[in-house]
């Protein structure tokens, strides 16, 4: 499976009604047969350089990824629309890289998702090890019900993004609290991060974003 | 209902969040032991003080200035919790800070930096 994840911040002054028919036409130009499933919603407060809307696409392969952004769908009204009144749009795609799935009933929880990249000097090892320990979070962070993280191939945006890691819970505390203040997080995970450390290999610029969700993105959808 | 389980949540949340402690160990050429403490505590220290960090020990080891050997100094600093943990994180964007260890790079041989914090035991250990 292949996504497309877009976070898209507005420009200043457009009115809700306004947001409102933007979204109606991502939501009609993402429906189309090409595509297995899409989501988009407002972001939640708190996000870091996470955009007002995130746009999360769903395609069996790349192929129909690309073909998808061949078609009219894309080409005459989502594409003009972002041009014409985002102010910002980080994107990325990705094949589905590794994870995992607890909850694949998950209903009206929260969607976590943060694009990072590497250091121009980050080692093929080092960044095995990142991908690790971030793969481990779950096992030792039960709050994190759903979680995948791909490497990017296609991106745009501040950065050539490197990771797309996504998480699900329950209820937005599950993230703001119990995922931030683990101590396996800050303790453990966060040495990739951290500008301090002489290990660092993720660049400071980093996307965080957040919204509520009816159903899971991270579950395999229906067949 | 929801009042009572959000207090319970709230007290067993409140018991289970203690200091954080973080660890500086740096090895520093000997001739420029005197330059780089200086450095630390006239820039890092007042910026760390700034982010919410107490400098709780400065250490060195050996505890004599070698002549012909690098001395290891270690740097205890503390954050009350994790919302003061993430407090100070975030304060490692700030440009002055990244400029301190850049500025200081030619001094230090080897430094390392770990967080560290009680637990009720070390056998208690959480794993799939």
């Amino acid at each position: 499976m292949h996504s497309i994840v877009r976070l898209i911040r507005w420009r200043p002054g457009v009115s809700a009604s306004e947001l409102a028919g933007f979204t109606q036409i991502l939501s009609r130009a993402g429906s189309g047969t090409d595509t297995v499933g899409q989501f988009i919603g407002p972001t939640l407060p708190g996000v870091r350089n996470g955009g007002d809307l995130i746009w999360h696409q769903v395609f069996e392969d790349i192929e129909d990824a690309q073909s998808w952004q061949r078609a009219g769908a894309w080409r005459d009204e989502a594409e003009p629309t972002l041009r014409a009144h985002a102010a910002h749009v980080d994107s990325t795609g990705f094949d589905h890289g590794p994870g995992g799935v607890r909850r694949p009933d998950l209903q009206r929880g929260i969607y976590r998702a943060l694009l990072f990249s590497l250091s121009p000097d980050a080692t093929r090892d080092q960044a095995t090890q990142l991908e690790h320990d971030l793969l481990a979070m779950p096992r030792y962070i039960d709050r994190i019900l759903n979680w995948r993280l791909s490497r990017v191939t296609p991106s745009g945006g501040t950065e050539g993004w490197s990771y797309l890691w996504e998480q699900e819970f329950a209820e937005l505390q599950h993230l703001t609290q119990d995922y931030v203040w683990h101590p396996y997080h800050w303790g453990f995970v966060d040495r990739w991060f951290d500008p301090e450390m002489p290990c660092r290999i993720v660049r400071s610029q980093l996307c965080h974003t957040f919204a509520s969700i009816e159903t899971s993105l991270l579950a395999p959808p229906p067949r | 209902m929801y009042i009572a389980t959000e207090l319970v949540r709230l007290v067993r949340q409140a018991m289970t969040i203690t200091s954080i402690y973080t660890l500086d160990e740096i090895s520093v050429r000997p001739e420029m032991l005197a330059a780089f403490e200086t450095s630390y505590r006239e820039i890092y220290v007042p910026l760390a003080n700034d982010r919410g960090m107490t400098l709780e020990h400065a250490w060195m080891s050996p505890p004599v200035v070698l002549n012909d050997a690098p001395n290891s100094l270690m740097f205890i600093w503390s954050v009350p919790d994790p919302p003061a943990w993430w407090r100070m994180r975030y304060g490692a964007y700030e440009p002055k800070v990244t400029a301190f260890w850049l500025d200081t790079a030619h001094m230090v041989l080897t430094r390392r930096r770990i967080f560290l914090g009680p637990v009720a035991s070390f056998g208690a250990r959480k794993d799939a």
